[in-house]
């Protein structure tokens, strides 16, 4: 891998932890658990578009692992690792498709990555029970996707050619 | 208009995820009926079990071990039931999501608390046997 990239990746890195740290400052007083903005996944989904699925798997796997050393437990990393994989498999395989956006992406990865987590949670606290939270998860994961997904599109189309070559 | 076309494949599949999601909901709504019992479990576990029909305040002490103590008053959960229905009165962990979760009544529905990994779900009087020693 050439410095640049290595650099560039590592930078975005950087942001994505910023972003989880910002997310965590203000938690969303919704009565469902597990529904947040998703700040991260824009600097994900940018690093899909502009560097490649293999760029956007290393940033996101990375901020996983760093997020649950500095701020998690076992159990937390078991549910973004979980959402970040599945989610990141999903948006790698929609992008391919012609005709959809960032914002379609970025709500199918943000879907995704909700469903993913009730899973991990019924398995985790062993009740098919949580089930009942899926309807207002996936509406909120449209709504986290679809803004996501068109910051995301600014990003893509504004930042600076040369930080990407 | 233009961009809205442009957009068209976006929009199908947002609308799919949110029919979806309608989908799921009406089945969970048509499918409510009252609970009888209210059982809680820790990881996976059935820890008690207390019928609907009988107020009661109950304290979940946090586990040995968990990650999470802030050290404000009881470490852990209070359930309590009133009325024919089960809340949360107050939590140890932060972000207080099974307090915020309200009153539940209705079979299958249920409380819970992630970082303790406790669950309270409203069960029937059938199920409540079947759990009966």
């Amino acid at each position: 891998m050439k410095p640049k990239k290595l650099m560039t990746e590592a930078m975005l890195c950087g942001l994505a932890l910023i972003l989880s740290y910002v997310e965590s400052l203000f938690p969303l007083s919704i009565a469902v658990p597990g529904v947040k903005m998703g700040l991260p996944n824009l600097v994900i989904v940018f690093a899909l578009y502009r560097l490649g699925a293999g760029s956007a798997a290393r940033i996101s796997l990375v901020r996983v692992a760093i997020v649950a050393l500095l701020f998690g437990n076992v159990y937390s990393f078991l549910y973004s690792i979980a959402g970040a994989v599945l989610s990141l498999l999903m948006m790698t395989l929609l992008r391919i498709l012609p005709g959809l956006h960032t914002a379609g992406v970025s709500v199918a990865g943000a879907v995704v990555h909700n469903a993913a987590q009730i899973g991990v949670a019924m398995i985790i606290l062993g009740t098919d029970k949580i089930i009942y939270y899926l309807p207002a998860l996936l509406v909120s994961g449209v709504v986290s996707g679809v803004v996501i997904g068109v910051l995301a599109a600014l990003m893509i189309a504004r930042l600076p050619k040369k930080l990407t070559e | 208009m233009g961009r809205l076309k442009e957009y068209r494949k976006d929009l199908i599949l947002i609308l799919a995820v949110l029919v979806g999601a309608g989908l799921i909901a009406g089945a969970f709504a048509l499918a409510r009926k009252p609970g009888a019992y209210v059982r809680v479990e820790r990881n996976g576990k059935t820890v008690a079990l207390y019928p609907l029909n009988e107020d009661r305040r109950e304290v979940f002490p946090e586990e040995d071990g968990s990650a999470l103590n802030f050290g404000e008053g009881t470490a852990g959960n209070v359930l309590v039931i009133e009325n024919g229905a089960v809340h949360m009165e107050s939590a140890s962990c932060p972000d207080k999501l099974c307090v915020k979760q309200g009153t539940k009544s209705q079979v299958g529905e249920t409380i819970v608390c992630l970082p303790h990994r406790l669950v309270a779900t409203v069960i029937s009087a059938e199920e409540a046997e079947e759990l009966m020693p």
